[in-house]
């Protein structure tokens, strides 16, 4: 898609170890529209958090393309990556790390401009406390020392610093995975205001499926360095078609233990394979209840089963009527058309 | 969490430390005030040689073999010895940063060439170095301190190292990538700043070290002709050590007393500046 | 079988002593579970450690009440006996399962220690115990991963491994500390499955320390919330969880995301935020300590604190001024 403001094709970025391969994201292609939300879910292993830092140009990608609106990002030096940075920014998960612990905050929040070289001391300052109050805390924040916070202020203070250079994308590594619960909400609808607001598009890391769907317009599940499913469909939680979706669905604890009539589901079996020496054919094939002879042979590419729905699994049908079904009684409906860019995930 | 001591609180939870400050603040008064208040040159051949201390009113600590008054020598003394500590500390601690920075934020080919060139200099005995140092450039106060900083710069580098490796991969660290801040930057401002606890405590023990690698440089006759420093005077009174052993013991005592404290400071700061809890 | 009355534990501070856990009583029936729920800075871990006596004294310490274990008062005792009731009367298992494994001896010698603490066994024995174990936690190949030093192995099965350590000694009582917390989602939902069956095989009561409410209310019969250092609703956990009195409890239920599937054209229930943050331990107030948070509160709030009372002769219990009434599902 043309439009989009941050594009991936093939991306792969590979560690070597002693001689071997270790392919930690091994081809994914991504699109992020501009004002909308990807969600990117998986478990260790899967390659989501190497992805971001991919983008970030933390890591350095091994093969494909990475496009901020247009212009290519791979083979940039961090001196060429400087004067694209304000476009897409980072908010880390660990609140406690993440936040030089000597600065004040409001020289933590001055610090992008300051190194991009935008405004005046005076301007900055005003900035500062703008930024302070989008994130609501009180502008005397500016001169306490992260310490001072809890973990959810803090992760306000790392969003205020990546709103700072007004960026068009910010990627979110997981920011409420450490938090509290009652704080997690806080975080979670502060980020959804501010997209209303601003516009900003967001890149949303996390291991928890059932968080993402308040955030997010569409949903990327990865596993083993590869995307095995991809939905920009509210009720992509409702029938997850690939094994592995379902799986995760089932072992997320959901207050749904309370209802009338909750069969507990099968727990999956198994370890997430290493990432070194993948298994042969589909990587899922280990772990998977309904594997077949050719889920070991060959792996199933990523393939559009629906409108909205893209799925890596040789078992997943498409039907005429443009719904996706699975042997094993899976319905995928075809679903409603794409949110409005900018919209709430909500509505 | 629970609201943390200050920094002064931290310190003198250690008795020791306190004890140590008042000393090494009395060691400092006497270099700078001393020379002032009691005057004189302690070269100066003034008195009958090997007086007790305590027999002549007029020199509180005798005379050594030369006439020379002893007490004038040791608060000459003090200034030399901890000017010779610092700057040798302030040296060390400068190349060490550099070397210890570079290595553990770059890693890779620098880290390793930089930790072998390390390692050079930390398999040489520090004193035998020195003394062939000072030997090869001739003894003065620059050259003793350059000597002195050249063999104990490696422990400062391995620990910036160490802290650099650790900090680099913090997320904090990696916020500024972000930004697009520069690296020498990064590396001073971000980074450098985060391990200043560590080198001031380890710094604080150089200069004891420095003051007894200095002493012992004297001692061999290898300091500083042109200034009395205690080394130097337990190296005058090494012939007379078993008539005139007070000539040794004094600046000894004093040289025992000075590392000690700094040693006792030292514990203090490295409690004073940790960060945790309480 | 196990009850808790009235327990304090206390941090010593500079020169204050500040409440960690604040007057808690509780009681774990045989064979049952109960969850301690609550976020962090509610004392839910150090009453666990307490339960052990485990605390980091002399900095923290038991300040006041009654553990009684079958009727022996584990406060009281001294330490050479509480060493005893460790690891075969009441056993633990924590957060971090690679933490909790010393990195330098093989899963196998520190399996066959543990069974060679309380009894009387040679070592062969043992380590043909220790295999038996660890297969019957579900180890894959547990002959060959007896040998193995505990960063050969990953997460879910190092807590596998914790697992079979701590029920070896079939204890009354399992205190699991936030178990599945560093555990992947998948491997999560395994260990509890492990934790639950294990529990039906040795009748071990457990009490389950976490965060997550979800799982409080999968696993558990019995829940105690705890805020600021006291619990401030208790009760069967399916009634707690459905119908919730203290405002607490409720604004914990609505943060959380319902895992229910959307109809076609319904909206996602957003997710409701408590305003505020958890307060930081040790400050003292008066007053009920969620008052500044609530959306209930009164006057009387901030100037008496609520104690923890039974509602309509039990088995509920909460401590509120003003509680809700209403079901939530």
């Amino acid at each position: 898609m043309s439009g989009a403001l941050l594009s991936c094709r093939d991306l792969a970025v590979e560690y070597r170890t002693g001689g071997r391969v270790l392919r930690a994201v091994d081809g994914v292609d991504l699109d992020v529209e501009p004002g909308q939300s990807v969600a990117i879910v998986g478990e260790s292993g899967c390659g989501k958090s190497t992805l971001a830092r991919a983008i970030m140009g933390l890591t350095p990608a091994s093969r494909g393309s990475i496009k901020l609106e247009g212009r290519e990002l791979v083979g940039l030096s961090q001196r060429e990556l400087r004067p694209l940075r304000p476009a897409v920014q980072m908010v880390f998960q660990n609140p406690y790390g993440s936040l030089n612990p000597r600065l004040t905050v409001g020289r933590i929040i001055e610090e992008p401009m300051f190194v991009q070289k935008v405004g005046t001391p005076q301007s900055r300052r005003e900035r500062v406390r703008e930024l302070l109050g989008m994130v609501g805390l009180d502008s005397g924040s500016e001169r306490q020392y992260p310490h001072e916070f809890s973990g959810g202020q803090r992760q306000r203070i790392a969003i205020a610093r990546a709103l700072a250079l007004n960026p068009k994308l910010i990627v979110c590594d997981e920011p409420v995975s450490a938090l509290d619960v009652s704080v997690q909400a806080q975080v979670i609808n502060l980020l959804v205001r501010l997209q209303r607001d601003l516009g900003i598009s967001y890149l949303f890391i996390s291991h928890d499926l059932s968080v993402v769907r308040h955030l997010a317009h569409s949903t990327v599940v990865m596993y083993l360095g590869r995307v095995v499913a991809r939905s920009s469909s509210r009720m992509f939680w409702n029938a997850p078609l690939h094994p592995y979706v379902a799986a995760l669905k089932q072992a997320t604890p959901t207050m749904q233990v309370l209802d009338e009539g909750y069969v507990p589901p099968p727990v999956l079996e198994g370890e997430i394979p290493s990432a070194i020496d993948p298994p042969p054919g589909c990587r899922f094939s280990t772990r998977c209840p309904h594997v077949q002879p050719q889920c070991r042979e060959s792996y199933p590419p990523l393939r559009p089963v629906s409108a909205v729905e893209a799925v890596a699994c040789h078992r997943v049908e498409v039907q005429a009527d443009g719904s996706a079904t699975t042997p094993w009684g899976v319905k995928s409906a075809p679903a409603a058309p794409l949110p409005q860019a900018g919209g709430d995930p909500h509505s | 969490m629970i609201a943390r001591a200050t920094f002064w609180q931290r310190f003198c939870r250690y008795p020791t430390a306190i004890v140590g400050l008042v000393i090494l603040v009395l060691v400092m008064a006497v270099a700078f005030v001393g020379p002032i208040v009691y005057g004189g040159d302690p070269w100066a051949m003034v008195a009958a040689p090997f007086i007790w201390p305590g027999q002549d009113p007029a020199y509180p600590l005798g005379s050594d073999s030369m006439g020379r008054d002893v007490l004038s020598g040791l608060i000459h003394g003090a200034r030399v010895s901890l000017f010779i500590g610092v700057a040798a500390t302030c040296a060390a601690v400068l190349i060490g940063v550099l070397v210890g920075s570079a290595a553990g934020y770059f890693r890779g080919l620098i880290d390793d060439a930089l930790m072998r060139f390390t390692e050079v200099f930390q398999t040489i005995p520090n004193f035998l170095f020195a003394i062939v140092l000072v030997a090869i450039f001739q003894p003065s106060i620059t050259v003793i301190c350059f000597a002195i900083a050249v063999v104990s710069w490696p422990p400062v580098a391995r620990l910036v190292r160490g802290q650099f490796l650790t900090l680099r991969q913090r997320a904090f660290v990696e916020s500024c990538v972000v930004i697009g801040m520069s690296t020498p930057r990064i590396i001073f401002t971000q980074i450098l700043p985060n391990c200043v606890a560590p080198i001031i405590v380890t710094a604080s023990i150089m200069v004891a070290t420095a003051i007894l690698l200095e002493a012992g440089l004297s001692f061999l006759g290898l300091g500083d002709p042109n200034v009395m420093s205690w080394g130097a005077m337990i190296g005058f009174g090494r012939q007379s050590l078993r008539t005139a052993w007070y000539l040794a013991a004094i600046p000894g005592i004093a040289i025992q007393l000075t590392v000690l404290a700094i040693s006792f400071v030292g514990e203090g700061l490295n409690d004073a500046l940790n960060p945790r809890l309480g | 079988m196990l009850e808790v009355h009235d327990l304090v534990v206390e941090a010593k501070v500079g020169d204050a002593l500040i409440r960690l856990v604040d007057d808690v009583s509780f009681r774990l029936d045989a064979g049952g579970t109960l969850a301690l729920v609550g976020e962090s800075g509610c004392g839910k871990s150090m009453t666990a450690l307490s339960l052990m006596r485990i605390l980091p004294e002399p900095a923290v310490r038991i300040g006041a009440g009654r553990i009684e274990l079958e009727g022996e008062d584990l406060v009281q005792v001294s330490e050479s006996r509480m060493c005893k009731v460790r690891n075969s009367a009441i056993s633990m298992i924590f957060q971090d399962p690679m933490a909790s494994l010393n990195p330098v001896h093989t899963v196998g010698r520190q399996i066959v220690e543990a069974i060679r603490s309380h009894r009387d066994v040679p070592k062969p024995e043992a380590r043909r115990l220790a295999i038996e174990l660890l297969r019957s936690v579900h180890l894959p190949d547990p002959e060959k991963r007896i040998d193995y030093y505990p960063h050969r192995l990953s997460g879910g099965m190092c807590q596998r491994a914790m697992i079979a350590m701590a029920l070896a000694s079939r204890p009354r009582v399992l205190i699991a500390d936030e178990p599945t917390t560093a555990l992947d989602t998948t491997v999560q939902a395994q260990v509890m499955a492990l934790l639950k069956s294990a529990q039906r095989e040795t009748g071990t009561a457990i009490i389950l320390i976490t965060h997550n409410l979800a799982v409080a209310a999968d696993a558990a019969q019995n829940v105690a919330v705890m805020y600021a250092g006291r619990i401030v609703e208790s009760g069967p956990a399916r009634e707690v969880f459905r119908a919730p009195r203290h405002p607490y409890t409720v604004g914990l239920l609505q943060a959380v995301p319902d895992g229910a599937d959307i109809a076609d054209g319904a909206e996602i229930p957003p997710l409701t935020e408590i305003p505020g943050n958890v307060p930081r331990p040790g400050l003292a107030r008066r007053g009920c300590a969620f008052a500044p948070r609530c959306p209930r509160a009164q006057p009387r709030c901030a100037e008496e604190r609520p104690d923890l009372v039974l509602q309509d002769g039990g088995p509920r219990a909460v401590a509120c001024f003003f509680p809700h009434e209403a079901v939530l599902r």
